[in-house]
């Protein structure tokens, strides 16, 4: 079913409306909810952060983290909330600049994967429809290590088995995706309870991570 | 010594091809040092280095590697590897510290310093991903050994391109497909191919234009699934691609045998008397030979082996450069009528090469 205000999104919302006595029910998808709510809120006196509340609620696990429409309602206009214009990014190693890496669509080394990181991340999703590694891992220690780069530690035999959960928790949010799509929502509270625990096992494995490599 | 025939095309008679829709596998796998810039923002001086490494890394090898140094090679040699398939297009500029280490029987090759520090590319006849991956996986495991491979633990492989990251490998099927163009079946192919988020290319990675029916089908993307789950979505889609082409070739036999006599005649009737004939237009006409031929309207000419003839009609091996795209286009007609003969007209222009060989 399509959002019945923008008609484009898939209508993930209900709302039951009591207009002049008649109810209505409207289906929207979450950009024109977030939107109509507030609305409602500023013309018609509603208690804005209890629909606010309900609404996350019902999508806690679903929103992206930071994402919290009660403590920054605008956040429901602006999903990408990175408006500022940062430095340009360079990559220490091998000087190979953010605008080269657009213009060529190439990287300029191995070390590039972290300078760019954040945005790499997006694109393998693009291309890839994923940003994990499930393949074959590197099973040999350099015997070169420690010229540059560093890339590579001792643990990537064991990011085998956290790429493989990585991989797992992709495919658990494609299917949370599609059952709310579908209005699965058994399945999707389901879904959305794996996703939270493996998502805590990462973290910690990560926070792990960072210790060991200052 | 430059092989004069494709990578795929090997003299074991166990590679024939079981499906004659079917014509090549090839896999890559792309491999990068993390000790130094990949080749497109490294030094002249990086790239010699990285491909010293990688030659020694080679010299304990088994295997006996024939090197091409793109620096010093002449032009000619690298444009006959060039339409063998066995080196990429672009291989020729910026040659410092680039080189292809081709393996004894042809069938496999190191390329070095191209998009990536190494690529590993090989071929096989016929549909033989499964094959070909073990047989790169074995090299791979060898080089790993002895050179620093970059290494991601989420991204896994790391590649000049984002889009070569994490398995680093493509693999690709080349598919001759003449009748599903006949039968308006393109649209199942663009369909299938995107049901399974498979790319369709021509022959030498052409993307608008497809010459002589050949259509390569190769993974988009190489992040995300382990190298048998690629290949064998690559499989299963060129298997499908392939029973399809099949089914459309008894479609046009039982129900539209004079569409199908028409393609072929008009194939047949180019090879054999064409005076002036372009490389596209040669590997058109092949394709509706080759269909003539498996669909039994015509005997083949002895001997026919057309792997052979496609590489032989391509420019440089018509003739090497430099040369006219006219007296090309001569050379090439009259290599063609001498193998199709059967000319209606009587041929004086040319020394006597018009055979007959049983044209219908």
């Amino acid at each position: 079913m399509l959002c019945q205000i923008c008609k484009i999104n898939p209508a993930t919302i209900h709302i039951q409306e009591l207009a002049n006595g008649k109810k209505k029910t409207l289906h929207l998808c979450l950009s024109c909810a977030g939107k109509k709510t507030l609305a409602n809120a500023i013309f018609d006196g509603l208690d804005l952060p209890d629909i606010l509340s309900s609404l996350e609620q019902n999508l806690s696990g679903i929103l992206p983290p930071g994402f919290n429409p009660l403590e920054n309602p605008s956040a429901l206009f602006e999903q990408d909330s990175d408006t500022e214009d940062p430095e340009p990014l360079v990559c220490p190693e091998c000087s190979w600049s953010e605008d080269q890496f657009h213009k060529t669509a190439r990287l300029g080394c191995p070390q590039c994967y972290e300078t760019f990181r954040k945005e790499l991340e997006q694109r393998f999703f693009e291309i890839h429809r994923s940003a994990t590694h499930t393949g074959k891992p590197l099973l040999f220690e350099p015997e070169h290590s420690g010229e540059t780069g560093g890339i590579l530690d001792s643990a990537a035999k064991q990011a085998a088995t956290e790429n493989q959960r990585r991989s797992e928790l992709e495919t658990l949010e494609r299917d949370l995706k599609e059952s709310i799509r579908r209005e699965e929502f058994e399945l999707a509270t389901e879904l959305r309870d794996k996703i939270r625990s493996i998502r805590r096992t990462l973290h910690s494995l990560e926070t792990e991570d960072k210790d060991r490599q200052p | 010594m430059i092989p004069s025939k494709f990578p795929w095309d090997t003299a074991d008679p166990a590679d024939t091809a079981d499906n004659p829709v079917i014509i090549a596998s090839r896999i890559r796998l792309a491999r990068n040092l993390r000790t130094f810039p990949f080749p497109c923002n490294a030094s002249p001086a990086q790239k010699l280095k990285v491909l010293d490494l990688v030659r020694n890394a080679l010299a304990d090898s088994k295997d006996a590697w024939t090197e091409t140094d793109a620096g010093t090679a002449p032009d000619s040699d690298l444009e006959l590897l060039e339409e063998n398939l066995t080196i990429p297009p672009g291989f020729r500029k910026d040659r410092t510290g680039k080189a292809l280490f081709l393996s004894g029987d042809g069938t496999t090759g190191i390329l070095v310093n191209t998009e990536d520090h190494i690529r590993l590319q090989t071929f096989a006849p016929g549909l033989k991903l499964k094959k070909l991956r073990e047989k790169l996986d074995e090299l791979d495991n060898f080089l790993a050994e002895r050179l620093p491979f970059s290494y991601h633990t989420r991204f896994g492989y790391l590649t000049a391109s984002p889009a070569d990251a994490g398995t680093g490998l493509k693999a690709s099927i080349l598919l001759h497909l003449p009748a599903l163009p006949l039968t308006g079946g393109n649209k199942f192919l663009q369909k299938a191919a995107e049901a399974m988020d498979l790319t369709i290319r021509g022959f030498f990675g052409e993307k608008i234009k497809i010459t002589g029916n050949l259509y390569r089908i190769a993974n988009r993307s190489t992040m995300g699934e382990s190298e048998p789950e690629i290949t064998g979505r690559i499989t299963e889609c060129a298997s499908r691609i392939g029973a399809q082409e099949l089914n459309a070739r008894k479609i046009l036999r039982e129900n539209h045998s004079i569409r199908l006599m028409d393609f072929c005649a008009r194939a047949a009737s180019i090879l054999a008397s064409a005076r002036l004939i372009s490389t596209e237009e040669a590997m058109n006409a092949l394709s509706g030979m080759r269909l003539a031929i498996e669909t039994d309207l015509k005997q083949p000419p002895h001997p026919f082996d057309w792997n052979k003839l496609l590489l032989a009609i391509q420019p440089c091996h018509v003739a090497p450069a430099p040369c006219t795209p006219e007296k090309r286009a001569e050379k090439r007609a009259s290599f063609l009528r001498s193998v199709f003969g059967g000319d209606p007209l009587p041929d004086t222009a040319t020394t006597g090469d018009g055979k007959e060989s049983g044209e219908a």
